[in-house]
């Protein structure tokens, strides 16, 4: 019975030490959002992630999306003179979007790193090697690279060296990245990671997910164009006739007709 | 770039300045509203650059064309330039028309042609259109003859073919005495120019009207955005429940903005001569042909494009 107890209390102590033990963690973040509202003024937004590390650590904040097949059309020249959207080309594990937050000179550390090494492995380099391209050939390579290009000029993909540190007490300081999230950025689940990297090692991770959905009167719409396509175009047909009626019988209001 | 309001567009997937876009429509209505074009030619370009999908600018741009050729088919209507048998035989064609030209855009598409032909013929006929009329307007100005525009570069043969077919009668209100046949074939090839190159058709449709079918310039304005208004009903329709390429939103505010713009866009119409209309939209067509002509010449800054863009 007595061991009973003590097991009992065992468990007890376990527990109501267990924030304690999260408090030594080495990476610790604070704040990072759920969730994206898209509403009618959106226009992207800025999702701060903070937390604190040792002083004599990096952290990488990475934002990506679920990774899928992409086929796109090549460019290419017609009779030597004219160029043209040519053949189809499919890009396999493009992700949805690849935000990386890096502190200050942090290139530098991944130019140092072993092809396989896993802070490697979270950078963009990384990622322009795995993404492969059918029908392969001599020119696959700089697809790749137009293709990343792409969706930097689109926003999706970016790489910055945007984290910030504080000092903080007891060998420890405060991190903050702030990831743009451009509104081109379609909705559905994305995952936020920050890694904590000393001496060139991962040490320490963290992950979160992040759901960007429509609310309001964009969902609305959605709903309506995807589900209901044919009384959306009649809708809409019928409203821009109603505008256009509008528009003519105020004018002739106000100016006169002849 | 930094003006105030934002607005989301779910199914552009991407937000954009409502302020810009309602300048934007204004400015593409009033030339709607001068020279009797749609102005899909212009305005799908210009949203593409704004970051909007190649193919929900070319469906939400039809929708806005809708009202936009509402409004200015009314204000045509009270000043009598609307020829509104004309247009309903051109019309007719234009469907039949522009039905074939899907289907044989869907044949040059499993071929892999399909965007060498569109992006070929829309240098062609704007470089064709946008010459001619600019020549001819110009000598018209210049001579300053007060008889109607002068087709001493149409062969005789033409109006003698013209005149042996069939079922002639009288269109009133464009003063002209023609065979049924020609609007209806030429209503066909103008649907099948305008479905290859995804617009509406007016600019291909305005010379046409002048130079084929002899109609006076004012009465084609008028014409044509009533025939325009027909068909980006049908595209309106036929993309919303198709393809879910029509955002409203954007339409609406392009309505906006455009509406507004083509009420001015008549009066000034009225305000300018025939040849004066004519020198100014060739030279409008003719800006945009060369803008594609280097489109296509000049190496692309990224050698990718998504697919359903031109």
């Amino acid at each position: 019975m007595t061991r009973k107890y003590a097991g009992m209390i065992l468990v007890f102590m376990f527990l109501a030490c267990a924030p304690l033990l999260k408090a030594e963690e080495p990476l610790q973040v604070s704040k990072c959002p759920d969730r994206i509202s898209i509403g009618t003024f959106y226009n992207g937004t800025r999702v701060s992630i903070t937390g604190t590390l040792p002083a004599d650590s990096d952290v990488l904040v990475r934002m990506t999306g679920k990774t899928a097949a992409l086929q796109m059309k090549k460019k290419g020249k017609v009779f030597g003179l004219l160029w043209m959207n040519r053949d189809t080309v499919t890009f396999e594990s493009v992700p949805e979007a690849f935000l990386l937050y890096t502190p200050h000179n942090f290139e530098d550390v991944f130019k140092t790193q072993q092809k396989e090494s896993p802070v490697r492995q979270l950078g963009l380099t990384a990622l322009e090697e795995k993404i492969t391209v059918s029908p392969d050939s001599s020119e696959s390579g700089t697809l790749v690279k137009e293709l990343l290009k792409l969706k930097e000029k689109e926003g999706i993909y970016a790489v910055s060296d945007n984290v910030h540190y504080a000092p903080l007490d007891g060998g420890r300081k405060k991190f903050e990245a702030d990831i743009t999230i451009p509104p081109k950025l379609a909705p559905g689940v994305y995952k936020v990671e920050a890694y904590m990297v000393q001496n060139g090692t991962i040490v320490a991770s963290y992950d979160h997910s992040l759901t960007v959905a429509l609310e309001s009167f964009p969902k609305i719409l959605s709903l309506l164009a995807f589900d209901h396509g044919a009384m959306y175009g009649i809708l809409a047909t019928l409203i821009a006739v109603v505008a256009g009626l509008i528009t003519g019988v105020l004018f002739k209001g106000g100016k006169g007709a002849h | 770039m930094t003006l105030p309001w934002h607005l989301y567009l779910p199914i552009a997937g991407n937000s954009v300045n409502i302020l810009l876009v309602f300048g934007m429509g204004g400015i593409v209505g009033l030339l709607s509203g001068i020279f009797g074009v749609g102005g899909g030619f212009l305005m799908t370009p210009l949203l593409i650059m704004m970051g909007i999908p190649p193919t929900v600018a070319a469906a939400s741009d039809s929708n806005q064309i809708v009202g936009a050729s509402t409004a200015g088919t009314i204000a045509h209507f009270r000043m009598g330039n609307v020829d509104i048998k004309m247009g309903l035989l051109l019309l007719v064609g234009g469907v039949v028309g522009g039905t074939g030209g899907v289907q044989l855009i869907k044949v040059l598409n499993r071929l892999g042609s399909a965007d060498f032909l569109i992006s070929v013929t829309y240098v062609l006929m704007l470089g064709f259109i946008g010459i001619y009329m600019f020549q001819e307007s110009l000598q018209a100005l210049r001579t300053r003859h007060i008889k109607p525009p002068v087709s001493a570069s149409k062969p005789s043969t033409y109006a003698r073919i013209v005149q042996a077919l069939p079922w002639q009668i009288e269109f009133e209100k464009s003063g002209v005495r023609l065979s049924v046949l020609m609007p209806l074939i030429l209503g066909i090839f103008v649907g099948i120019l305008s479905a290859i190159m995804g617009v509406g058709g007016g600019f291909i449709m305005v010379p046409v009207m002048v130079y084929l079918l002899r109609m006076p310039m004012h009465v084609v304005v008028g014409t044509s955005l009533f025939q325009i208004l027909f068909t980006c009903v049908n595209v309106t329709v036929m993309q919303a429940y198709s393809n879910h390429t029509v955002d409203f939103v954007l339409a609406l505010i392009l309505l906006l903005g455009s509406t507004i713009g083509a009420q001015f866009g008549v009066r000034i119409s009225k305000k300018l001569k025939a040849d004066q209309l004519k020198i100014l939209l060739a030279s409008l067509v003719l800006v945009v042909m060369v803008k594609m002509l280097f489109g296509l010449l000049l190496t692309p800054n990224i050698m990718l494009a998504y697919i359903g863009g031109h």
